[in-house]
């Protein structure tokens, strides 16, 4: 089965081409890193799959529904999750509030008025388990806002999980992390069920290896390589753009 | 286990709540007084403070919870206040039916308008409502026949109701404004900690993310803009009941602005303090109109102060004093 589909796409700001005629398919299980130096247009390519942005042309289709014109919120229920670059979290909401806000937003009683959150037993459980998973328990009645940036990562992670997504989309998940704790996040990607399809955007190329089935690498919003860790690594042209710079 | 976990650092907590409990039920134990007193002036003081944070809690739920400000608040507040004097003018003088009608029309406006306020941001925000506002302000302030213009309504009646007391006294209406004004905190205590209350504070935190977890955002924020609305109406038919009197001001600026001071001096997205908020500048409008005209001078360096001294109002003060302490 296609996770992702992402057919001739283009976006264009002003004059420019940041994503120019880029295809390329996901299938459902895949852990797809995407690499490129900056500029290349990746994270504008999380931008519109995830409908944050719309393409100038081409399509994407998400288990094989066209969601090119679709909402956000939409993509999300047909089973889209994704983190943020710079982690976007609800700074003046304890840890638990946090998580619970982020189970609930598929549950049908987001709207109700009348009843306390913490009464919903469900979505308290569930917050509890995935905070207990990423360590996070023990600050559950803590606001993010004093937390350190490592644990404000995991949180991160733990948003972009709640609602059980089948594509999560992972923007630089150890950014800034040190040794120890992206090696911690690492294992917790490589340990998450396989019917969930995982796309990464990641600089340190050692994390990317360890995690990828398949890399892309984008220049100036193309393709320049699609191909398994191995291959990538020994393509010459890949070195070039983007290891070159280490090396010269 | 898992409960332990969350019980930690629950002693403080619990011992907080307490004494905001206590100090909430001592409150209300000298606002059910005060009639044994029955001092007309500090009756008439007292409900006035009532209707403010009523006011002012409408307002916070727009500003506070959802994070929206707001210039033009006033006028959900006023075409309350107009539609309880046009009911009460016209003989329609039951206090459900006035009540309701003034909720209802201030929250049909705000479903009029909200489209347009969630189209802005930042500054447009400011002046789209400030806009609106000023164009029913407008309508109030010109048109004769309907709402008497600048002279306003007067000879509004304290409605009929069907409580077991009889409210035509000043004691009487008196714990009718109490009554509603406890119903009305007691309902936002339950909005805000429920799960629609969890998702405005979320919308206020970070929009953005909200989105990308499939919260509708815009439909929250409309049905917040609604309510916030209808809960001023309300607010707005109590004005008119307790000043027998309709006029333009009350759907100005200078009531939007005195809101909007009244819930950042107390604290935005808390409960208690709009009300601490009101209760104060109501009582400080009182005891400084005794002794200057200049009002107006006053309200703004208490607003310049706040935003000083206390950015995140008095309950946000007194919060980060007790966690200093603990």
């Amino acid at each position: 089965m296609t996770a992702l589909v992402v057919d001739h796409l283009v976006v264009r700001f002003g004059g420019l081409d940041v994503i120019d005629d880029l295809s390329f398919s996901v299938r459902a299980g895949e852990r797809l890193v995407i690499f490129g130096p900056n500029g290349a247009g990746k994270t504008t390519l999380f931008n519109v799959i995830t409908g944050q942005l719309h393409p100038t042309a081409g399509r994407v289709l998400l288990f094989g529904q066209d969601i090119t014109a679709a909402s956000v919120a939409r993509r999300v229920d047909l089973g889209l999750g994704r983190t943020f670059q710079i982690a976007t979290l609800f700074p003046r909401l304890t840890v638990l509030e946090s998580a619970m806000l982020a189970v609930q937003a598929g549950a049908p009683h987001r709207f109700v008025m009348h009843r306390a959150v913490h009464s919903y037993a469900g979505t308290r459980r569930r917050a509890l388990e995935l905070l207990e998973a990423w360590d996070l328990a023990p600050r559950a009645d803590i606001e993010t806002r004093r937390l350190a940036y490592g644990e404000q990562r995991r949180i991160e992670l733990v948003l972009a999980l709640a609602r059980r997504p089948r594509l999560l989309l992972l923007d630089e998940p150890a950014a800034g992390l040190s040794a120890e704790e992206t090696a911690a996040v690492v294992a917790m990607i490589r340990e998450m069920p396989r019917d969930v399809t995982i796309m990464l955007i990641e600089h340190d190329v050692d994390m990317a290896l360890q995690l990828a089935d398949r890399v892309l690498v984008l220049q100036h919003g193309r393709l320049l390589a699609d191909g398994d860790p191995t291959s990538i690594r020994h393509d010459p042209q890949v070195a070039e753009v983007y290891f070159g710079a280490g090396r010269g | 286990m898992m409960a332990d976990v969350h019980a930690g650092g629950g002693f403080r907590r619990q011992a907080v709540v307490s004494a905001v409990v206590l100090v909430v039920l001592a409150v209300l134990a000298v606002l059910a007084a005060l009639p044994i007193a029955g001092d007309a002036y500090v009756l008439g003081v007292a409900a006035r403070m009532m209707v403010f944070a009523l006011f002012a809690s409408s307002l916070n739920l727009v500003l506070g919870f959802a994070g929206m400000a707001s210039l033009g608040h006033a006028v959900y507040f006023g075409v309350g206040a107009y539609t309880a004097a046009k009911l009460s003018l016209a003989g329609v003088s039951g206090f459900g039916l006035q009540l309701g009608m003034a909720g209802l029309a201030a929250a049909a406006l705000a479903a009029l308008f909200a489209p347009l306020i969630l189209r802005a941001s930042g500054a447009y925000l400011l002046m789209i409502t400030l806009a609106l506002a000023q164009v029913v302000w407008g309508i109030a302030y010109g048109w004769r026949e309907f709402t008497g213009a600048d002279d306003g309504l007067p000879g509004v009646r304290r409605p009929d109701s069907m409580l077991p007391w009889d409210i035509s006294g000043d004691a009487g209406f008196y714990y009718l404004i109490l009554l509603l004004f406890a119903l009305l905190v007691a309902a936002m205590l339950v909005l805000t900690r429920s799960p629609f209350g969890l998702a405005l504070v979320g919308i206020r935190e970070n929009e953005r993310r909200m989105a990308a977890l499939g919260y509708p955002v815009g439909r929250y924020k409309y049905i917040a803009c609604v309510l916030a609305g209808g809960m001023a109406g309300v607010a707005g038919a109590m004005l008119a009941w307790q000043n027998g009197f309709v006029g333009p001001s009350c759907l100005s600026v200078a009531y939007s602005a005195t809101a909007l001071i009244m819930v950042i001096l107390g604290g935005a997205g808390t409960v208690f303090g709009p009300v601490i908020g009101a209760f104060l500048i109501v009582a400080l409008e009182n005891v400084i109109s005794g002794l200057t005209e200049r009002w107006m001078f006053v309200l703004g360096a208490t607003y310049v102060l706040a935003t000083l001294f206390a950015p995140e109002g008095l309950v946000g003060l007194w919060r980060r004093w007790a966690e200093h302490r603990s």
